[in-house]
């Protein structure tokens, strides 16, 4: 089933003259998870933030299961579509790992104690024991934030999780628990996982490689 | 409580140190715009009540000093004039005219009925005050008429009727005397010894008094200047009046207490605007780069689907709230360390408030605005 659809899409930065992503389309499909390789430069955080809807394509077309993204709230679609892992885990320092999971939830408009009550069962699946809840991300390895930003992307509800170099900052045992968790979430949850990397052996964990180069996307 | 609030609430506690600044640097700002303002009042009602007065000794002619008082560079004229060896009802002394009752210090003065200062001084009648002592040893009461005359006036008179040589020509010199001297009613009797051979008489009614010289020369002549600022024009137009008086006449204008007052207020003033101007500028920058500071904050809650408005919004109402407990605290710092009145503190204080409070939004709100609006993913690609 088809998650996110790119359509001829072409991208140009405002003033340039040469596209940065050239007509690049791919069925995302549910279930399954994805790796987009590339040099740097070859346009692959471009591809990324249309995806996430932090960018307009000019030419062509991104597709939410039946619905146009030019259709749509792209705040409520970065809220209710599409989940976002960095590579630098981006946690809100002000808040405590538990209400880290909990917020997009509660923007969803999830009461409080529902919120939290899944937030919890969320960090556990992950492999963030409870007393680690109530700390605050700086108090986290790198390796339990990034699982952090996992479970935060797992409560959203979102079908589709974009990630951004999510093991850049990890160790290998690190990495392999990220990656298996991503894994999990596309085999066991049903959602789309997209992870954009450098790093062979992430990219080797994907039921499918895609590889960006001059701005062209192809399939391996 | 909504997400926005908690969010709030973390924003202002969890960075102590970060909102500490905000709160302490707003209630600076509001105490030093409080202090300057009080300071700025007192200089400010300091020179508007300055009073530099011009005072002339040794023999002011009246006629130059009606000249002086219509000049329209003074106002509030006093005059002294010491009539020696005078006759008042047949007895002889030195009597002192004074023009301003209200010099009487603390004297009581039992007046007639339908007067009180405030009518003396500004009457045109020919009328006067005197101790009741005085009185009483000249068998004056109150309502009768009292005739005075200058120095040397009857024998002048003698010599002008040359009715001098016999009784017979005193007697006439005397009834055309009493024809033209003054007659003024006694209206007040002041209940002080200290006031003995004083006469007052108000200052518009000087001119009713016919001098047998046409030349009254006053003892003391002081007016205020109704513009300090003119003191040397008016020490020009005096000097001008007096070219043809031959008794040499002392001008004693001192204007170096004005000027050091109106040097301090000219100078709160020049830097009153300046300072408001740097406080709001401050109100506005500093919360405005504690935004941007945490611009990277914004960038996440942006990825997570918060709109700009909202971000804004969090980050604007966060150092609104800083600002604002930070003014009220400012605001108290006056109260108790100026004591000013707070009638008079309290609209400018609110305006000064309202306009930091604008400053502070609009610093912030600029500065989330446009960390809201910079590429969420460029932002969040770095490691912190």
């Amino acid at each position: 089933m088809s998650a996110l659809t790119l359509q001829n899409v072409s991208y140009t930065y405002p003033g340039g003259t040469t596209p940065v992503v050239k007509s690049a389309s791919c069925n995302f499909e549910t279930g399954k998870i994805y790796a987009v390789v590339g040099p740097s430069g070859s346009g692959k955080s471009t591809l990324l933030s249309m995806l996430a809807g932090l960018d307009m394509p000019g030419e062509g077309d991104v597709v939410l299961g039946d619905e146009n993204l030019k259709n749509l709230d792209l705040d409520k679609y970065r809220r209710e579509g599409v989940s976002i892992i960095f590579q630098a885990f981006c946690l809100l320092p002000l808040l405590t790992v538990r209400e880290n999971v909990s917020l997009p939830m509660e923007m969803q408009g999830i009461p409080e104690s529902d919120a939290r009550q899944r937030a919890a069962e969320a960090l556990v699946k992950v492999g963030i024991e409870e007393s680690k809840h109530k700390r605050f991300p700086s108090a986290l390895s790198g390796g339990e934030q990034q699982r952090v930003a996992i479970a935060r992307s797992l409560c959203s509800g979102a079908p589709v999780l974009l990630a951004d170099e999510p093991t850049g900052n990890l160790d290998g045992e690190n990495t392999r628990i990220v990656m298996e968790i991503l894994r999990r979430l596309a085999h066991e949850e049903g959602r789309c996982v997209i992870v954009v990397t450098h790093d062979p052996e992430v990219a080797d964990t994907a039921d499918l490689v895609l590889r960006m180069k001059d701005g062209v996307l192809t399939a391996e | 409580m909504s997400w926005k609030g908690r969010y709030l609430c973390r924003l202002l506690t969890r960075v102590p140190v970060r909102s500490l600044l905000s709160l302490v640097l707003a209630a600076l700002l509001a105490f030093a715009f409080g202090a300057l303002t009080v300071l700025r009042g007192i200089y400010g009602e300091a020179y508007r009540n300055v009073d530099v007065r011009g005072v002339f000794y040794g023999g002011l002619p009246y006629t130059a000093a009606q000249k002086l008082e219509k000049s329209g560079l003074v106002r509030d004229p006093g005059y002294e004039y010491i009539n020696r060896d005078c006759e008042i009802e047949y007895h002889g002394g030195t009597l002192y005219f004074v023009s301003h009752i209200r010099y009487l210090a603390q004297a009581e003065v039992d007046w007639l009925e339908g007067w009180d200062e405030a009518a003396f001084d500004s009457s045109d009648e020919q009328v006067c005050v005197m101790s009741a002592g005085s009185a009483l040893m000249m068998g004056f009461s109150l309502g009768d008429p009292v005739r005075v005359e200058e120095t040397g006036y009857t024998s002048a008179l003698a010599r002008e009727l040359d009715k001098w040589q016999t009784d017979e020509d005193w007697n006439e010199t005397l009834v055309v005397r009493d024809q033209r001297r003054p007659r003024m009613q006694l209206v007040g009797l002041i209940q002080s010894d200290e006031y003995d051979n004083t006469l007052y008489i108000p200052v518009t009614a000087w001119k009713h008094f016919y001098w047998i010289s046409n030349q009254l020369t006053l003892d003391l002549a002081e007016y205020s200047l109704t513009d300090y600022h003119r003191a040397e024009e008016f020490r020009e137009y005096a000097k001008e009046v007096l070219s043809h008086v031959q008794n040499i006449v002392k001008l004693e204008l001192d204007t170096s207490y004005a000027d050091r007052i109106y040097n301090i207020h000219r100078l709160i003033e020049t830097l009153y605007p300046l300072t408001i101007g740097a406080a709001l500028l401050l109100g506005g920058i500093l919360p405005g780069l504690t935004v941007l500071h945490v611009s990277r904050e914004i960038s996440i809650l942006r990825a997570l689907g918060v709109k700009t408005g909202a971000c804004t919004g969090l980050y604007v109402m966060a150092q609104i709230l800083c600002a604002f407990v930070g003014l009220a605290l400012g605001f108290l710092l006056v109260l108790l360390i100026q004591r000013p009145d707070p009638g008079t503190i309290v609209r400018l204080f609110g305006l000064y408030i309202a306009a930091h409070l604008a400053a502070c939004a609009a610093g912030s709100g600029i500065f989330a605005w446009l960390c809201a609006r910079k590429h969420v993913l460029a932002q969040l690609q770095s490691k912190e």
